[in-house]
């Protein structure tokens, strides 16, 4: 592509949206870093940052009314899929103003307004679930897929190979997205997975299967927007294999130092965002001002969301006995003994 | 396998009964629902029933015993083997209170009662007498080692209601109870609740221990009749065993030593200090060691071993006139010795003249668990043949 | 009122048939429910005929996924009927059960509701062995977010389950291997039955037996048998274990004084146990006796049929224990 590349408006919006998903994730990630590390923030915390691209990429290439089901690294997802930064924040900040009242935390956003239906701190738990939101979809008679992330660890485990054969089956409109950030927690593809290449492996199944760059925004977005078309026309279930790295530990807490420097250098290098500004001034979506002036948004919106969450009022303890069951008198009856 | 049969409770007014006439003999095949005794309780006399069919194999009571309800009376042999240990995992079966210790029934029921001491008492049991300001203590159980349970409470009301309240009358003084007296009411009630008491008399002709008396004083040797008795005891006792013993579950304990305690009223109370090792004493000797005792009592200078150990109690109440009483057992003995005044009667000699004569009742209260009815009878007579001979009673010992 | 006499498993089918007429959200999803083989215990036979697979949906062998994917499709506007075999096979879809399915809503702060229910049975008696007679609703009931219905009788099966499928939370659903074909009256007419309310099956004043599922049973003879000795139990049916109708329980024990609770799961750490916990604790005061638990032994099921009757809860085993709360032990 050269400078003179004519964009249309609605790809110039994308673009710029994209972008600016990706460094609302990044300000959003490094500061929980921050804040965490200041000991602000309860519990415990796994940060994606370097992966940015893989989430921005896949969520954009979907509708509102498309589903979602992420993991315990599920910041950089549920963001990009919808989640606004204040509720996530609240949410880390364990307020009532979180997204998830304070009852769920990190491991567990989930905003079903934006059609998220859960991080999730069991991993491969979410890709049953996105099965039964793929059926309900296909029951229901609507053209909606559902995007289901998991990471290169979850590969071994037996839901995701349940969910894939059931996926198939049905022909199901669900996209298996496999994040892969080169470690399962502390171990590499090498000492889990037998077969060298998944993207083989997932066609085993009768799935449509292909490997992206995950830290090029754009080769992500391509290949979702590819698979879900194909799944709103009645195709069934893809497979995608996206490369990409966690520049930090496991979580924090660990620095993530047991691994090569030099493969951290490398990868750091090929950080998606710089990586998509060239691309984007490349193409003349915009200039330099402009992301600048993106870059200080996402910042002031961020530094708000975090002084309005430290703020806002922590939950009453008594409000842990509330959100159990949806009725309010079977439910008092299971928790205390008694109807109110 | 062993199956009791027990004074029933017939009334809730009935506390004991008495064995009129038993229908069967040991070794005579019963059948459930079939009468085998026939039973007097305080209202009418009535029949009492084999609950389970098999062999009649042990009679306790004998016919004319008056028995506290609740007390085994016979064994019935079911002809079912008995059981065997119960294994590790038959924990859902739950367990048979007669052959092992019934962990149900141990479980925390026992609660503390505001004396300090551990009642065994159902919860519900526990909440009627509050709500009814009932003692306790002054409920017997019935229920699985000995639990008070609701239907104790509610016969123990009963019977409380059936009594005329006594009036609310002005002027009421209330008295604390004595430490003594504290000790005593609680292990009267324990004795008469767990102890099934029976009783036997006789009459002792008296003469000849009382000359032996007097020509002891007059050698300057002072003994009293209570000395005396004391020391027809103590070899009375020789030759019964089961007198000076203890009921311990399912084994008697039967003491080496003879240790008599002496029951002595203080104002405070009843006390029973102890006189030791009374088969190595001389009568004299023994007088001795029970004057210092009694002594020692009355100045309320007893050490603690003067009420230790004490294998049975003599009560005597002759000083006060009194013709023939019943003690009830001083825990944990197995009888104790009732007597009373001598006192002088006209009898018949052998040609059938009338004469004088000096009598004593003595009356021994044993506990049915560990003893009966003739081992007692026969026990008193040797007592008997002892003060009316006289001799023996200061031989060495 | 018309009744007819059907049976257990009839029961359960027609509840699932009335809501799938009343409402087309309503689908079945497990392992072989489809006809003409029906549901491995008949539960679902004829309703793939009537309603077509889509909506009795048969599966892989793959119960993690039924419950994950009932679980997707509950929250996204169906209400999946998902049958899992037998309760052993449960521990095969545990993490879905447990973390995923009675926890969404709590951790999404309420955001949601699952309308879900996850049929299963349980229950020995059948030489069905160590890995196919499991009573586990021990298990589930300790599980926050969960309803737990367990009934014993045909009318209080349909009743409950047609309750079940219209309510807006998880309910895991238990019957009985051995009850299916057990027959009992049901009305003509539409009904459904509460959650949380206990059903007095037999009046008594002496003793109450607590029961659940096929225990149910157990304990309607048990008391026949201690009528003849003047003996008057009650027996109370909780029907639902979670929420648990504590009042009714507790009503019976100040009446009787006695408690006496039959369930099915292992002794140790089970459903019995929690009904004891319970009423020392608000009933205390009403106790004439330590409570009776009478459940199967704390060992796994034997396949050999004297084996596992020496396990299992038996008629004889509630007299005694009832007998035993009354000081009457032979």
């Amino acid at each position: 592509m050269t400078p003179e590349t004519i964009l249309d408006a609605e790809t110039k919006t994308l673009w710029l949206d994209m972008f600016r998903k990706l460094v609302r994730i990044r300000h959003f990630e490094r500061s929980a870093f921050e804040l965490y590390t200041a000991g602000k923030l309860p519990g415990f915390m796994h940060i994606s940052i370097g992966q940015e691209a893989t989430a921005v990429g896949a969520c954009s290439a979907l509708r509102p009314d498309d589903y979602m089901t992420s993991t315990h690294r599920g910041h950089g997802d549920t963001i990009a899929k919808g989640v606004s930064v204040e509720g996530a924040m609240a949410e880390l900040f364990g307020r009532v103003t979180g997204v998830c009242r304070a009852k769920g935390g990190s491991m567990h956003i989930a905003d079903f307004s934006q059609n998220v239906l859960g991080a999730n701190g069991i991993v491969a738990a979410g890709a049953p679930i996105a099965v039964g939101a793929g059926l309900s979809a296909k029951k229901r008679g609507t053209d909606q897929v559902v995007l289901c992330f998991f990471g290169d660890g979850a590969l071994a485990s037996g839901p995701i190979h349940e969910s894939m054969n059931c996926a198939a089956l049905w022909k199901l409109p669900v996209i298996f997205l496999r994040q892969n950030n080169q470690y399962a927690e502390s171990t590499p593809r090498t000492d889990y997975q037998g077969i060298p290449d998944v993207v083989e492996w997932a066609k085993g199944y009768g799935i449509s299967a292909v490997r992206v760059d995950g830290n090029d925004v754009l080769a992500v977005y391509r290949a979702v927007k590819e698979a879900a078309a194909r799944a709103r026309r009645g195709e069934g279930p893809s497979f995608i294999e996206s490369e990409t790295y966690r520049w930090y530990g496991h979580n924090i807490g660990d620095p993530g130092t047991w691994r090569p420097k030099e493969e951290i250098q490398a990868w750091k290098a090929k950080d998606p965002i710089p990586r998509f500004r060239k691309v984007i001034l490349e193409n003349g979506a915009a200039t330099d001002a402009d992301l600048d002036a993106i870059e200080a948004e996402e910042e002031a919106r961020l530094q708000a969301a975090i002084e309005a969450a430290e703020a806002a009022p922590k939950p009453k303890p008594g409000t842990a006995l509330e959100d159990v069951y949806v009725d309010p008198d079977l439910g008092a009856q299971a928790i205390q003994g008694v109807r109110p | 396998m062993r199956k009791e049969v027990t004074m029933p409770r017939m009334g809730q007014s009935m506390d004991e009964g008495r064995v009129l006439r038993w229908f069967k003999e040991v070794g005579a095949e019963v059948k459930r629902g079939e009468a085998i005794a026939e039973i007097e309780t305080d209202k009418a006399v009535v029949e009492v029933e084999a609950f389970v069919t098999g062999t009649l194999v042990e009679i306790v009571v004998a016919e004319g015993e008056l028995v506290p309800i609740g007390t085994v009376i016979a064994f019935i042999d079911d002809g079912r083997p008995e059981p065997e240990p119960t294994p590790a995992l038959s924990t859902t079966a739950p367990p048979e209170p007669s052959e092992s210790p019934a962990p149900s029934a141990a479980a925390g029921q026992e609660v503390r009662a505001p004396r300090g001491e551990r009642i065994n008492v159902s919860p519900v049991a526990r909440r009627l007498a509050e709500e009814h300001g009932i003692d306790l203590a002054q409920v017997k159980g019935t229920g699985p080692g000995g639990r008070i349970g609701k239907a104790d409470v509610e016969a123990y009301l009963a019977q409380r209601e059936s009594v005329p309240t006594t009036p609310e009358a002005e002027g009421v003084k209330r008295v604390p109870l004595s430490k003594i007296r504290q000790t005593t009411a609680h292990r009267m009630t324990e004795s008469k609740a767990t102890a099934p008491h029976f009783y036997v008399s006789i009459d002792i002709e008296m003469s000849r221990a009382l000359a032996l008396r007097d020509s002891l004083k007059a050698r300057g040797q002072e003994v009293s009749i209570n000395d005396l008795i004391l020391k027809a005891t103590t070899l009375a006792l020789a030759g019964y065993p089961n007198l000076n013993a203890t009921f311990a579950g399912d084994e008697l304990h039967l003491y080496p030593h003879i240790n008599l305690a002496v029951a002595v009223a203080l104002d405070e109370g009843l006390i029973t200090p102890v006189i030791h090792n009374c088969e190595s004493l001389s009568l004299a000797e023994l007088a001795a060691a029970a004057k210092e005792v009694i002594e020692r009592a009355r100045m309320g200078r007893l050490r603690p071993e003067d009420l230790d150990g004490g294998t049975f109690t003599v009560s005597n109440l002759g000083a006060f006139g009194v013709k023939h009483f019943e003690a009830i057992l001083n825990p944990p003995q197995a009888a104790i010795l009732a007597v009373g005044t001598v006192r002088r009667v006209p009898a018949f000699d052998a040609h059938d003249r009338v004469i004088p004569a000096q009598l004593l009742t003595a009356t021994v209260s044993a506990d049915h668990r560990v003893t009966d009815g003739a081992e007692v009878a026969r026990f008193l007579q040797k007592l008997k043949d002892i003060l009316e001979d006289g001799f023996g009673l200061t031989a060495a010992p | 009122m018309t009744t007819r006499e059907i049976m257990y498993r009839e029961a359960i089918r027609d509840a699932q048939r009335e809501e799938m007429l009343r409402d087309p959200t309503v689908f079945l999803i497990g392992e072989d429910l489809r006809d003409p083989w029906g549901g491995t215990y008949k539960a679902t036979q004829n309703l793939s005929t009537e309603f077509g697979n889509e909506r009795v949906l048969n599966t892989p062998i793959c119960e993690e996924t039924i419950i994950g994917a009932s679980l997707g499709a509950a929250l996204t506007g169906l209400r999946p009927v998902a049958e899992l075999m037998y309760f052993d096979f449960v521990m095969r879809s545990m993490d879905a059960v447990v973390n995923q399915v009675a926890k969404v809503r709590y951790m999404s702060g309420g955001q949601v509701k699952v309308p879900l229910v996850i049929r299963t049975q349980g229950g020995g008696g059948r030489s069905s062995a160590a890995q196919h007679g499991n009573s586990l609703e021990a298990w589930i009931c300790h599980v926050p977010g969960l309803f737990v219905a367990m009934p014993s009788t045909p009318y209080d099966a349909k009743g409950l389950l047609k309750t079940a499928i219209r309510m807006d939370d998880p309910v895991f659903f238990i019957e009985h291997k051995l009850l299916y074909m057990t027959k009992g009256p049901v009305p003509d007419e539409e009904y459904t039955i509460p959650f949380g309310v206990a059903d007095v099956k037999r009046k008594g004043d002496d003793v109450t037996i607590v029961a659940t599922s096929r225990m149910v049973l157990f304990a309607l003879e048990a008391a026949a048998e201690l009528e003849k000795e003047g003996i008057s139990a009650e027996v109370i049916d909780p029907r639902t274990l979670v929420p648990l109708d504590e009042a009714t329980i507790l009503e019976s024990v100040h009446k009787t004084n006695r408690l006496v609770v039959v369930n099915e799961g292992v002794e140790r750490c089970g459903w019995a146990a929690e009904v004891a916990a319970l009423v020392q604790k608000k009933g205390f005061g009403d106790l004439d006796a330590p409570i009776e638990r009478v459940c199967t032994r704390n060992v796994p099921l034997p396949f050999q049929p004297d084996l596992e009757n020496y396990v299992l809860p038996s008629v004889a085993d509630i007299v005694r224990a009832a007998k035993y709360t009354l000081g009457k032990v032979e």
